[in-house]
């Protein structure tokens, strides 16, 4: 009884108040390191079929240890459901580059062909990625329209490369007002307002450093050559970092909104000493790897909750086909 | 027997704490039914109609039910008491091998060892193999290779009629012997082509064209020199070396995706075993080729020492100014050596050198 009362007391503060409750990654290096290897152990004996369930697992693994306000999300999809897509990928995969090796000539209508594939193929694996999300027996789905696509993610960068760069901000805004807008938890629709002055203004602080290296290379002269690679890994991080927290801070779900606070430093620590650390032991710390970056950024990121969060709707379920999310896996590999 | 969790009906996002009980039927199937805390039957089945997820580390356990609703646990031992029996366990199988350190261990050294043997030798094996035996119809396609390089590349030659002329003359003995002993094997016949616009380079493309550059006609001292280069060109093509590294990219690529699995892993990282193994992977094909020239070059009693002045003169035209003045200063070859593993190309100290190791063995014989 006294669980009970308690349970209706925590409800109905939940009703009330307006908090941020932070997401939280309960997984473990050594843990997941186990079920990593494990799962590699098994696809190897197997030629590769283990595979498909190895991916199940992982992801799962990954879903189930990330928490918000108590509860975990879930990761649905079938092990055979991403074999069948896995084995006509792969498939796909070896021919093309057959092509491309073989015939330049083939291979550039295929690079033409790609452009048109693309929008596909990023709705798809989108799709099958979000419908196999849950959280609270609720699924996440995604429904993107091929024509959107194709304007985010082929008009947009080619209008970035016609203008040599100057576009770029508002490409890279209308990419995640495409992926958020269209994505949906249950019946309930995200939504995504940020504005194209906020992604220029971190695109000028770039801009602005750029040009302090430029009067810092006229003056050190050559020996500045040696620090270029530091100040563009510098540049790509805090592009990452910035971009990352206004993502967060500009997605609502009805009237939560989140909030990040991935900074500079934090990131680029666990980034780089997790990277010494996989090279250090031949690949085997790339699983605890994954683990602390998972943490670190549930660590950072918050849900600013405004009421409840039990009355979210499910919608209909479908059945999204595994094929191209590992279309679009099996060449983000290759590229 | 009963478990603490929490109800979701699957319509809304609305938690209700609950209970699972499970009884004994006399058949000895199991019932099993949710309830509130107050003891209200929500729901209540079958056991052997119900999905219940399999263990992974310690994330909670779903239970879930034909129509969408779902039990959630964070009490996994219960849960595998609940099952045992029931479902055929392959789940609670696996949750055990990554329990046992010693499965882990072996794991470990299982993947190490296969990952390393697959690059070292299974991948360049697979490709030999394939490649010799691939239909030579499906590689008769790309004349055309050489037009889309000529758009993109390379700038017309701009050697006078007469020293293509005498070029040709001097290196198509070679490309006719080289055809001859083909015997109608291969639809890919060599041709000669000169082209500039690159540096001193030597290409052999997939459709059997051998392009000379310019600024290597002209870096070269001697005409042995230029048929060495020649004959390495034609060891790329006797070997399929082109065919074989696409095959071998694309091999190792997709051992990598089954290995690791999702793009979600996707990093530099990932990256970095792929481009290793392509280098080292051209390395070796590059030694293929130089043995090759060397052969031809001692079957047609050219003198060797000719490889070995091609490699000087590619040395002193491709190694950066401070190599340069390293390698004056204390003639040591050690200063390339660390920078083996990140080159496609064997450094042209180590070829020198071949060409001495080649010699002993053929004096040997």
């Amino acid at each position: 009884m006294a669980d009970a009362l308690s349970e209706t007391q925590e409800n109905s503060i939940e009703n009330t108040q307006s908090r941020n409750i932070p997401f939280e990654f309960r997984g473990d290096g050594l843990e997941y390191f186990k079920i990593w290897i494990v799962n590699i152990l098994l696809t190897i004996l197997t030629l590769g079929i283990y595979s498909a369930w190895a991916t199940v697992r992982n992801r799962r693994y990954f879903y189930s240890n990330t928490y918000l306000n108590g509860d975990s999300f879930a990761y649905l999809a079938e092990p055979l459901q991403i074999l069948k897509g896995r084995i006509i990928a792969v498939a796909i995969f070896i021919a093309v580059s057959f092509l491309f090796y073989t015939s330049p000539i083939l291979s550039f209508l295929l690079i033409i062909l790609s452009v048109f594939v693309t929008p596909y193929i990023f709705n798809a694996s989108r799709s099958f990625q979000l419908r196999n999300t849950a959280y609270k027996n609720i699924q996440f789905r995604f429904n993107g329209t091929y024509g959107a696509a194709f304007e985010v993610l082929v008009v947009f960068p080619l209008l970035t490369i016609t203008t040599l760069g100057i576009f770029y901000p508002v490409a890279v805004k209308e990419l995640n007002k495409y992926t958020v807008g269209k994505s949906a938890y249950g019946a309930t629709q995200f939504e995504f307002n940020a504005t194209a002055k906020e992604y220029y203004m971190i695109f000028f602080h770039l801009v602005g450093l750029g040009v302090l290296c430029l009067i810092l290379s006229l003056i050190l002269g050559s020996s500045f050559v040696f620090l270029l690679p530091f100040v563009y890994v510098g540049a790509y991080l805090y592009w990452f970092v910035a971009t990352a927290n206004l993502f967060y801070a500009r997605s609502t779900l009805a009237k939560h909104g989140f909030e990040a606070n991935i900074t500079l430093s934090g990131y680029a620590m666990v980034l780089l000493t997790n990277l010494l650390l996989i090279v250090l032991t031949l690949g085997l710390y790339h699983a605890a790897a994954k683990v602390r970056m998972a943490k670190y950024f549930c660590s950072c990121i918050e849900m600013k909750v405004d009421g409840s969060l039990e009355d979210f709707t499910a919608a209909e379920k479908e059945n999204v086909s595994a094929l191209g999310e590992q279309l679009g896996d099996v060449f983000d590999f290759a590229s | 027997m009963t478990i603490e969790g929490y109800f979701l009906d699957g319509k809304t996002s609305k938690r209700v704490a609950s209970r699972l009980e499970s009884h004994c039927r006399a058949d000895l199937s199991k019932k099993v039914t949710i309830c509130d805390l107050d003891g209200v039957e929500i729901i209540s089945l079958d056991l052997s109609e119900l999905r219940i997820s399999s263990r992974i580390g310690n994330t909670p356990r779903t239970v879930d039910f034909p129509d969408g609703q779902q039990f959630v646990t964070e009490n996994n031992d219960a849960i595998d008491v609940l099952v045992a029996g029931v479902s055929s366990g392959s789940g609670s199988l696996i949750h055990k091998l990554e329990s046992r350190l010693l499965i882990v261990v072996a794991a470990c050294l299982v993947t190490l060892a296969v990952v390393w043997g697959a690059t070292v030798y299974g991948v360049p094996q697979f490709a030999k193999t394939v490649a010799f035996n691939m239909p030579q119809g499906l590689m008769a396609s790309s004349s055309s290779d050489l037009d889309l390089l000529d758009a993109t590349f390379f700038d017309p030659s701009q050697l006078d009629k007469e020293e293509q002329q005498r070029v040709y003359n001097l290196l198509n003995p070679y490309i006719e012997d080289y055809t001859r002993r083909l015997d109608g094997d291969s639809v890919v016949a060599p041709a000669l082509y000169f082209r500039s616009g690159v540096g001193a380079n030597a290409f052999a493309l997939f459709g059997g064209q051998i392009v000379i550059t310019d600024d290597l006609i002209k870096l070269v001292e001697h005409d042995y020199e230029l048929v060495a280069v020649l004959l390495h060109e034609l060891g790329h093509l006797e070997h399929k070396h082109l065919l074989r590294r696409a095959i071998q990219d694309t091999v190792f690529t997709v051992m990598l995706f089954f290995l690791i699995g999702d793009s979600a892993s996707l990093d530099i990282i990932s990256a970095l075993p792929t481009l290793l193994a392509d280098m080292a992977y051209s390395r070796d094909f590059e030694s293929e080729a130089d043995h090759y020239a060397l052969q031809q070059m001692h079957s047609h009693n050219i003198d060797l020492n000719y490889f070995s002045s091609l490699a000087e003169h590619m040395a002193n035209e491709y190694d950066t100014p401070d190599q340069q003045a390293s390698n004056h200063q204390s003639d040591e070859v050690v200063s390339d050596s660390k920078w083996e593993y990140l080159s496609t190309h064997p450094s042209w100290e180590e070829r020198a050198q071949m060409v001495e190791k080649f010699k002993r063995s053929q004096a040997a014989h």
